[in-house]
């Protein structure tokens, strides 16, 4: 049976259920009780007994005030732990209405180009080779031909270059060329060091000392593509551009992306096109930034985007390891 | 042709059927000896690592696609040319879909000789695989 001294920890234990409220009414009804005891016999075992009840619930009401501090710390932890979740849960659901909203308009670009392009080419063709228009197999073949590349390439390669699945190096490469001049950071080309010894420790050792290779994680390369393919083209829509230099490279943690022309410098009041929207797009995914100055020989777009600096090698390492992987 | 005179080539390959149409060719030719074929860089990486450091394991050609990793952070170009770096001598002969031009202007800064590509067309023959895999193997002096 439970005594008067476990009352703090039957409150305690007891916070949320009847028990506490009859424990407390109990209390509440003996104090009282004492007072008039006290008020009607002042002698010295009455006082004593309300000495004792007021130390009774002076203990209950400590613990009381201990497990109030308690629990309003534990609100304001659940209240704060709310916001977060409130936030992240906002978060989440513009992201997924971004990607939900993405993937609609991809679907709709892509219906639209199987239903609007290619379902009429193959169409075409099957008519053709039933009312043998097209009765020789070659010709069949050049048919087939034409479609895949001049149309299922094309498109393919306008949803993701392929050239990004090798290196940003290839994929600049192949966009700029006979367009623009390409200056790389060394960290980023085919000639800097993977870094493990492939073949055996001894090459290692022997290869002449290289730059090590950076990785450029797959999403700021794509938007590293992204925005070089709008500043060029910005560039090119100006009569007067006859030069572009495309110039790249990683500086401390950040990604340092310079396209200069020589055409006509921008006027004050220039607006946006549609290709600094793209840029901007990127910019406010990645929280870069973007600037587009005159310069002295023409016009400068900067755009600067967070970089974390894990060298290949790094990344090799980590993927290889304990797997009876190549870097030993 | 006697079987020691002819260069030794090795092919990675995802595509199983385009796989063994390379192989065919290869096996087929006077000219070629075919030693080793791969579904994938990492299974050609794990018989190299095997027989390290023999240069003599080494085959005189790779014929390679160059999406044949299973790793996203690996391409067969890139491999090659490490591989190359490292000091070991053998031609590549590279073959994918993709338009190759920007690709080998890229490698050839690495390493300036024994680079060749094919694009995967329905138009590509026998003869043109058996051509640029003897045209790349002359450029390192390796016939």
């Amino acid at each position: 049976m439970n005594s008067f001294l476990d009352v703090p920890r039957i409150l305690r234990r007891e916070r949320n259920s009847w028990v506490r409220l009859v424990v407390i009414a109990i209390l509440i009804t003996f104090e009282m009780y004492s007072i008039y005891i006290l008020h009607r016999e002042p002698d010295e075992q009455a006082r004593i007994l309300v000495y004792l009840h007021i130390t009774l619930v002076l203990m209950v009401f400590s613990g009381g005030t201990v497990d109030a501090i308690n629990t309003a710390k534990r609100l304001l932890k659940i209240e704060e732990a709310d916001r977060q979740i409130t936030d992240i849960s906002s978060k989440y659901v513009s992201t997924r209405e971004l990607l939900f909203r993405i993937d609609n308009e991809t679907r709709e670009e892509v219906g639209a180009w199987m239903h609007g392009t290619l379902q009429p080419q193959l169409v075409r063709l099957a008519k053709d080779i039933r009312t043998n228009k097209l009765n020789d197999g070659e010709l069949v073949a050049q048919r087939v031909d034409e479609i895949a590349e001049k149309y299922v390439r094309e498109y393919s390669h306008s949803l993701y270059p392929p050239a990004l699945a090798i290196s940003i190096e290839v994929a600049l490469e192949t966009l700029l060329e006979g367009r623009a001049e390409l200056v790389l950071d060394e960290r980023l080309t085919i000639t800097s060091d993977i870094g493990y010894a492939i073949w055996s420790s001894e090459s290692e050792t022997a290869s002449i000392k290289r730059v090590m290779r950076l990785h450029l994680a797959a999403e700021i390369s794509y938007a590293t593509y992204r925005i070089i393919e709008e500043a060029v083209a910005n560039a090119e829509k100006k009569s007067s551009t006859t030069r572009i230099v495309v110039d790249v490279r990683v500086e401390g943690e950040q990604v340092r992306i310079s396209v200069r022309d020589n055409g006509d410098p921008i006027s004050d009041n220039a607006k946006a096109g549609l290709g600094l929207s793209v840029i901007n797009a990127f910019m406010q995914k990645f929280h870069g930034t973007m600037t587009m100055n005159n310069v002295a020989d023409g016009v400068e777009v900067l755009v600067l985007l967070p970089y974390e600096a894990p060298t290949l090698a790094d990344m090799l390492h980590k993927r290889f390891q304990g797997g009876g992987g190549l870097d030993e | 042709m006697d079987k020691t005179h002819r260069l030794s080539v090795r092919v990675i390959e995802n595509d199983p059927d385009f796989r063994e149409l390379l192989s065919g060719i290869f096996e087929r030719s006077e000219m070629f000896d075919l030693v080793g074929s791969y579904e994938s860089i990492e299974a050609f990486g794990a018989e190299m690592l095997k027989h390290k450091p023999s240069d003599s394991w080494f085959s005189q050609l790779m014929v390679v696609d160059v999406m044949s990793s299973t790793d996203p952070l690996v391409d067969g170009a890139s491999f090659m040319s490490a591989l190359r770096a490292e000091g070991l001598q053998f031609a590549t002969l590279l073959i994918s879909s993709m338009e190759f031009g920007a690709l080998l202007r890229v490698l050839r800064k690495s390493q300036a000789k024994g680079w060749a590509a094919l694009q995967k067309t329905s138009r590509l023959t026998e003869q043109d695989i058996i051509e640029s895999a003897k045209a790349v193997c002359s450029e390192l002096v390796l016939s």
